[in-house]
């Protein structure tokens, strides 16, 4: 079963997209700020880390750019769900090592695509 | 007896012997009595806000369970409900019984119930929003709404509109008219937004209306609110870049030709460079930028030394952005020569942001230069420094 880690200070975010996600077969794992989301990683694999941006002590930026220098053969795919949106904070996702991004307000079932599809490529990519 | 207690207080004797209450002087009795009533006030004082704490406390305790009770209930009647992958949102009926059986009837827990469904709103979009929306109106809470909206005092007023402003629930137009003119900045504020959000053919018929500046607040609401009418009209638009316009609608006006990459806008954006306005005339330089306005950068070069010191560090930036790398001269010159730091770093940034068109610029630069051109130059080329 494919293990997610969801990183997101919101409760009410984490526990409608757990919930989404549990009922597609996902394994989820929550975690409220970077630093228990660092903590998270380094004892676990996941399969795909969902990130927001904005959060306490480590903000999503420095978590992916710490995670990518950690980050093994196996690649942990990281998508990036969050409200700040311009061309400069899209770009510096991507340079860090975002897999992908995704803009709130979210569409959900928009979101389960992209996490199918992301899963599907890291896959193909491994195989 | 009484001599041996009073000795064990330890109190002088002869002090506590004497004392007696109507011997005292008037001036003494009152002072003695405003320090009893201050020291009983302090005591009351302390007493109340120890209470008020542990009330609110307990409150927001309440509140949080009810939040985490009504999330569920919307993840298992909204979110996970087989409504929501189905093909068509209209025909979907909502059973209301689990949330009356919530107590919806009890004031707070229909309070918590409206925040819980405008931050699901804040935070999916699509089928979820709509549902949410469905399930607010199935509910009656939008009729409570414009009860609260008929009102007088104007909290209670604006809440009522924000709320329904985020429900997408339309408020008539005559209604919103006059909240326009209301006195309070707030109804105004909100009653301009929800023209707006509502005006479909026109919504930027309000802002020529506008006689004040507008907050960043609602200037960042309009934003977002016009970045979902792709159809919005060009002419209209550029209207509104011009220097008879508040600076405040018309830099709102800018960055909306930004988002639509609306190119016809770039002779407006470079008249309006002569506004005194200083911060608008930088939005404006670093308008043509974003927009990569090629034929304004020459412009740009030229008016460039008799700018002040902000609209230079806009130019830079600007000719970073438009990136044909003709103008490269003067980012180099000002990088080795300017004795302002904070001109060489944005010219270095520009240098960087011309790649690869500035490649040969960068490597001459990195053999070529001092120890402190270096550094800033490694700074521009971290990607974790310039994120934002």
């Amino acid at each position: 079963m494919k293990h997610i880690l969801i990183v997101d200070s919101d409760r009410l975010f984490t526990s409608t997209v757990s919930a989404v996600l549990a009922k597609e077969n996902f394994t989820v794992s929550v975690a409220r700020d970077g630093k228990e989301a660092a903590a998270k990683l380094s004892s676990q694999q996941f399969s795909l880390v969902i990130t927001d941006m904005l959060m306490p002590y480590t903000n999503g930026l420095e978590l992916v750019n710490n995670l990518r220098k950690v980050d093994g053969p196996e690649h942990t795919p990281v998508m990036v769900v969050s409200s700040i949106a311009n061309e400069q904070s899209i770009s510096s996702w991507f340079r860090v090592g975002a897999d992908a991004y995704f803009k709130k307000p979210l569409d959900l079932p928009l979101l389960l695509s992209g996490i199918k599809q992301l899963m599907q490529h890291e896959r193909h990519v491994a195989a | 007896m009484r001599d041996m207690w009073l000795l064990n207080t330890g109190l002088p004797l002869a002090v506590v012997r004497g004392f007696s209450w109507g011997s005292l002087p008037l001036f003494l009795k009152i002072c003695l009595l405003i320090a009893l009533s201050a020291m009983f006030g302090i005591v009351l004082i302390i007493l109340s806000i120890y209470l008020r704490r542990k009330v609110l406390q307990k409150q927001e305790r309440r509140i949080a369970r009810l939040s985490v009770k009504i999330t569920d209930l919307l993840v298992s009647s909204v979110v996970l409900a087989p409504a929501t992958t189905g093909r068509n949102i209209a025909s979907i009926d909502f059973d209301t019984r689990p949330f009356f059986k919530a107590g919806l009837s009890a004031k707070k827990v229909k309070q918590v119930l409206v925040q819980e469904m405008l931050n699901y709103r804040n935070y999916f979009s699509g089928r979820i929003a709509e549902q949410i929306r469905k399930l607010y109106i199935g509910l009656s809470l939008h009729r409570e709404a414009f009860e609260r909206l008929a009102q007088s005092h104007w909290e209670t007023k604006v809440n009522a509109l924000a709320e329904l402003f985020k429900m997408d629930v339309e408020v008539p137009h005559e209604q919103l008219r006059e909240l326009v003119q209301d006195k309070n900045r707030y109804i105004r504020e909100f009653a301009r937004l929800s023209l707006i959000k509502f005006s479909r053919k026109d919504p930027l018929q309000v802002l020529y209306t506008i006689e004040e500046p507008i907050s960043h607040w609602e200037e960042l609401e309009i934003y977002l609110l016009l970045q979902q009418h792709p159809d919005l009209d060009k002419t209209s638009l550029q209207g509104l870049i011009s220097t008879a316009i508040d600076p405040s609608v018309a830099s709102l006006a800018l960055k909306l030709a930004i988002y639509y990459k609306h190119e016809s806008a770039i002779p407006q954006i470079v008249a309006l460079i002569a506004t005194p306005d200083l911060k608008l005339r930088a939005e404006a330089v670093a308008a043509l930028g974003k927009l990569k306005a090629k034929n304004a950068e020459k412009y740009l070069c030229e008016i460039y030394p008799e700018q002040p010191r902000d609209i230079q560090l806009a130019i830079i930036t600007a000719i970073g952005q438009i990136g044909t790398g003709r103008y490269q001269e003067l980012l180099v010159r000002e990088f080795l020569n300017s004795p302002d730091f904070e001109i060489k770093k944005y010219a270095s940034d520009a240098i960087i942001q011309l790649y690869p068109v500035s490649k040969h610029t960068i490597d001459s630069l990195m053999d070529n230069t001092g120890a402190l051109n270096k550094t800033i130059l490694n700074h521009s080329l971290d990607p974790l420094i310039n994120a934002t």
